[in-house]
């Protein structure tokens, strides 16, 4: 899992997406910091994260449409089907070098919480609800891009997919009202990424939601693995 | 070493590769053969597990490849037809990445990388990217990393292609010094080359075992098709029964009128008898001059149209005829 990480995390920063996505993610939380929080003179962190988790689901399939597809149109898949190396490993890897660029991009926004602290009104527990959810939703987002990647070796039919697929997440909690019956406006509850952030953002630390994210995360993760094994029988 | 049991790979109904079995020992390059879509890379694939088999069993020192995949891989070191290098890695990241996936420690990492760039003369290039490279060098590059970890199976699909021809006799010498330590798989459409390199030929056709045997014993075969190829003027059947009426000759059949209009005789005798003289004396007796006599050569690319093509015209037929039935 290691060499399949530090291969992931040099190749992200040797071609230019790694940087274009860590100046695209800091420009659009710049500027949300600056609008909703110092423009507005508010010190509630939530202000920044509400918006910056749709501009998420915008980028992170960005770095994750390259991760398998790449790997079959170039035939590199050969050398990690034929090396003693299981494919959760090479999911693993692939998984957590992509969780660690988006955490070097939010660690830049801890000095944004420095600012507030100093400023404005800072509390510890919203803003660690804050950071835990964008980290579980960001892990469950990356888990889905990754699986989407691993069924297509179309870079581009990748990333739109896995955009479609991470907006009607966020967004089925915002239909709710409109769907018919109870039971689908249930569904629609407990898939809703939105409402799930929510809760964290609130500080509330629910069980259910951090088995939400971490579920979708490993759910996700196998049946990449599933799919990498599927490839042996294609 | 490597033992592949009854292997079988069907697509739909589609058979890719059926019961393909043969063995190597340790030290023995064995060259596998066959036209293009014959089911060598299929063969190559399943025994590196990247592709599972239908059915069948393939075995590395007694591990299974199917069962025990982690362990068996470990023991592979594989060169596909495309080298799967990453462009935007230099070769000494690119190998660097090999040696992470075979688990080795960083202490290894060093001679291990130094050990391959060596042997195939990768050192000057270790820092450029492999985008930069030619695709001769990216081929070391994907052989380099087949190497590291000291794999004893060696699975290498058409090694030379891209090679220039002093790269061609390099590597050539390179399988020669690696198979001492190793036991070598290869692919290639180049004859000579296979004849060259290996110790032991496995012939397919249309994914089916044509052969499987020494590069003598398949020679051995090609020798009985040679013989004596005659032209001479004269009634056809006369003639005929003149060459049947020597003792030495084996078999005789005729062909009929070539371009060149004139009927040959492929005549085959027994053992290494020369009827020469006696032909001709027998032929000049009856009044039928000899046009052209000369002795036929069989060579390893006749042995491998003789072993591959009649296959090939049958499968074609049968496709043909199956959708009116």
């Amino acid at each position: 899992m290691k060499a399949v990480f530090q291969k992931e995390l040099g190749q992200l920063f040797h071609s230019v997406i790694g940087y274009i996505y860590l100046a695209v993610f800091l420009l659009i939380g710049g500027c949300y910091f600056l609008v909703y929080n110092l423009l507005q003179a508010n010190g509630d962190i939530r202000n920044f994260f509400s918006p910056m988790m749709s501009t998420v689901i915008f980028l992170l399939p960005v770095l994750t449409m390259r991760s398998y597809a790449e790997e079959r149109r170039m035939h590199t898949d050969r050398l990690l089907l034929s090396a003693p190396v299981s494919s959760l490993s090479v999911a693993l890897g692939k998984f957590f070098a992509i969780l660690t660029i988006f955490s070097i991009g939010l660690a830049f926004t801890l000095f944004y919480l420095l600012v507030l602290a100093v400023l404005g009104r800072f509390d510890p527990l919203v803003a660690l609800g804050c950071y835990v959810g964008m980290l579980a939703a960001a892990a469950a987002f990356i888990s889905i891009g990754l699986l989407i990647s691993a069924l297509t070796e179309n870079q581009i039919i990748a990333c739109i997919v896995t955009y479609a697929v991470l907006l009607g997440l966020w967004l089925v909690g915002f239909a709710r009202s409109y769907l018919p019956g109870e039971l689908l406006r249930t569904l629609a509850g407990y898939l809703s990424a939105a409402d799930r952030f929510a809760e964290f953002s609130m500080g509330i630390f629910d069980l259910s939601t951090v088995v939400y994210y971490l579920g979708i995360s490993a759910f996700f993760l196998f049946a990449v693995t599933l799919v990498s094994e599927g490839r042996r029988q294609a | 070493m490597l033992e592949v049991k009854g292997i079988s790979r069907f697509y739909g109904d589609q058979a890719a590769i059926e019961g393909i079995s043969f063995c190597a020992e340790p030290g023995q390059v064995v060259g596998l053969v066959g036209h293009n879509g014959s089911g060598k890379t299929t063969t190559m694939n399943i025994i590196t597990n990247c592709l599972a088999p239908s059915s069948g069993e393939v075995s590395i020192e007694g591990i299974s490849v199917q069962d025990n995949p982690l362990a068996a891989r470990k023991r592979i070191g594989y060169l596909p037809e495309i080298p799967p290098v990453y462009p935007d890695m230099t070769v000494e990241e690119q190998l660097t990445f090999a040696c992470g996936l075979r688990g080795l420690s960083r202490r290894e990492y060093k001679a291990q990388i130094a050990g391959v760039c060596d042997s195939l003369n990768l050192s000057g290039v270790r820092k450029r990217l492999i985008r930069n490279l030619s695709k001769g060098y990216c081929q070391r590059v994907g052989f380099a990393q087949a190497l590291i970890g000291h794999p004893r199976l060696l699975v290498l699909d058409e090694p030379t292609v891209g090679l220039d021809p002093q790269q061609i006799i390099e590597l050539r010498e390179l399988i020669g010094r690696l198979k001492q330590d190793h036991t070598i798989l290869l692919s290639s459409h180049i004859l000579s080359e296979i004849a060259a390199t290996c110790d032991r030929i496995v012939v397919l056709s249309n994914g089916r075992l044509a052969a499987d045997d020494t590069l003598d014993g398949l020679l051995l075969r090609a020798r009985a098709q040679e013989g004596l190829l005659l032209q001479a003027d004269g009634p056809e059947a006369q003639i005929s029964a003149i060459i049947r009426s020597l003792d030495a000759v084996a078999d005789c059949t005729m062909q009929p009128s070539g371009a060149d209009g004139h009927p040959t005789w492929h005549i085959r005798t027994h053992g290494s008898a020369d009827i020469h003289r006696e032909l001709f004396s027998a032929l000049a007796a009856a009044g039928c001059p000899i046009r052209m006599l000369r002795p036929v050569q069989v060579g390893l690319e006749d042995v491998f149209l003789q072993l591959t093509q009649d296959r090939r015209y049958a499968q074609h037929s049968s496709q043909e005829v199956q959708p009116q039935g």
